[in-house]
């Protein structure tokens, strides 16, 4: 996830400068949620509409210059479940068409992600969805989270260093201790490090209020407007006329 | 489990969403009430240890897989709210950011990891540990059995939702729930044996962290 790997990062290709990148992230979220709900309601085998969403997808990916390579590694994380759908033809009769729809509709749906963390830069996401009418509590909490993901994901991996170091190989589940202890300790820096990370926020002068509050508002444009329209457009034809 | 988009119906997705929405308020408003902006951080940061947690995962089936680490860890240390926040704002993000499980399943997958995982934990634990011993060795077998018995609950649910509810349907009942709660009994083990070494280590480090620890033995090394 971090640069440090030799490949692109999230938020690297997020702080990109398309139309897509700049669009409102209200137009965004609802739109790519919205043709994600659309596309899992539409009926088995209604492979022209599944192709109209993909080629919409297709279309934003290519405007906000989206690198093949990235597009293609988040996808894969879906392929688990792909592999799991793989089994359904054998299981349930008319399974061949059941599993290609699954598949495509679940990777519909990563893909409208994708597209959605790779065009917004996360605080204009929380921004969003805080405009949205979103809890500021769960804004909060998200943010922290976000925030001290790397944090912690680089503590796993140094943790993991360590246990190697020290000679463990563990192969059967009873030799599981050591993972045990570090998922304890772990939590337990995690509860710790929250609590000093809010008593220096409080120390800095701290006395409420969201993460966004210091963010410039977010303004609906005319091109935002248009995006949403077309986009609805689009669905809509695909999914009454192309079934 | 992560179901991901389009294995449940719409009605399973509204209804499930309702339902882990109504508990995500009123666990926002638990948290309002008794914690206090102090453990935002906190609970931020938790968060992101249990979606790294997460991202250890075997498919165990169509649109299913089991986790070494489930719900029933966080709600047993920290209690059913801020348990079920943990859990829900993690799927949130492995479903937005990671491709982890759909969007239009969250409802769903907050339901079958927060509400059944997580607080069915909380609460099933505080009812075993009343029949238990009052040990050390009574409090970890209370944890491996809550968390064994939550995930198996989770799993057979989840069954239902991609058949019953969803788009397996009914005829794909039999061979969904054999493999997924079948193989699921098999993994708890493992995840059980997991939970319960790490919930033995923070026993012996922090007991006072624990939102449980009212249930601990009067001295936290006694056997």
């Amino acid at each position: 996830m971090s640069g440090g790997h030799g490949h692109v990062g999230i938020e690297a290709v997020a702080a990109g400068d398309t139309l897509v990148h700049r669009l409102d992230p209200r137009v965004k979220i609802i739109g790519l949620v919205g043709l994600t709900i659309v596309a899992v309601t539409t009926p088995v085998g209604a492979w022209a509409a599944f192709a109209c969403y993909g080629l919409v997808l297709g279309a934003l990916s290519v405007v906000a210059r989206l690198p093949g390579a990235y597009v293609l590694r988040r996808l894969m994380i879906a392929i688990p479940f792909l592999l799991a759908v793989a089994l359904l033809p054998f299981v349930v009769p008319d399974g061949v068409r059941l599993a290609l729809t699954l598949a495509v509709k679940a990777t519909i749906g990563v893909l409208a992600m994708v597209v959605l963390s790779s065009t917004t830069p996360f605080p204009q996401l929380l921004h969003g969805f805080e405009r949205l009418k979103a809890p500021g509590m769960l804004v909060m909490i998200v943010a922290f989270m976000w925030r001290y993901l790397y944090v912690i994901g680089e503590e796993v991996a140094r943790m993991r260093v360590a246990r190697q170091a020290r000679g463990y190989q563990p192969r059967w589940i009873w030799q599981a201790n050591a993972l045990g202890q570090t998922i304890a300790a772990l939590f337990i820096r995690s509860l710790e490090r929250g609590e000093r990370v809010y008593l220096a926020m409080v120390s800095r002068g701290y006395r409420g209020g969201t993460a966004t509050a210091l963010m410039p508002p977010l303004v609906l444009r005319p091109v935002d407007v248009a995006f949403a329209a077309a986009l609805v457009g689009i669905v809509i034809v695909a999914r009454t006329v192309a079934v | 489990m992560h179901i991901p988009d389009g294995m449940i119906s719409g009605g399973t997705a509204v209804a499930s969403g309702a339902l882990s929405l109504s508990t995500i308020s009123a666990s926002l408003v638990q948290g309002a009430r008794r914690l206090k902006e102090r453990q935002i951080p906190m609970i931020g940061l938790v968060a992101a240890f249990f979606l790294i947690a997460q991202t250890i995962h075997i498919p165990l089936g169509p649109g299913v897989s089991a986790h070494l680490l489930g719900g029933a860890l966080v709600a047993i240390l920290l209690g059913p709210w801020v348990g079920c926040l943990v859990i829900a704002t993690a799927l949130l993000l492995d479903a937005g950011g990671l491709g982890h499980g759909g969007v239009t399943t969250l409802g769903a997958n907050i339901a079958l990891t927060g509400i059944i995982e997580g607080i069915g934990s909380y609460l099933l634990f505080r009812v075993l540990a009343t029949v238990l011993p009052r040990t050390r060795r009574g409090f970890l077998a209370t944890t491996a059995i809550t968390t064994w018995t939550t995930a198996l609950v989770a799993s057979a649910v989840g069954s239902a939702l991609i058949t019953y509810g969803g788009s397996l349907g009914a005829q794909g009942v039999l061979p969904v729930f054999a493999t997924v709660v079948g193989l699921q009994a098999v993994i708890g083990i493992a995840q059980a044996t997991i939970t319960t070494l790490a919930v033995g280590a923070v026993m012996a480090a922090r007991p006072d962290l624990m939102a449980t620890r009212d249930l601990l033995p009067a001295s936290a090394t006694a056997s």
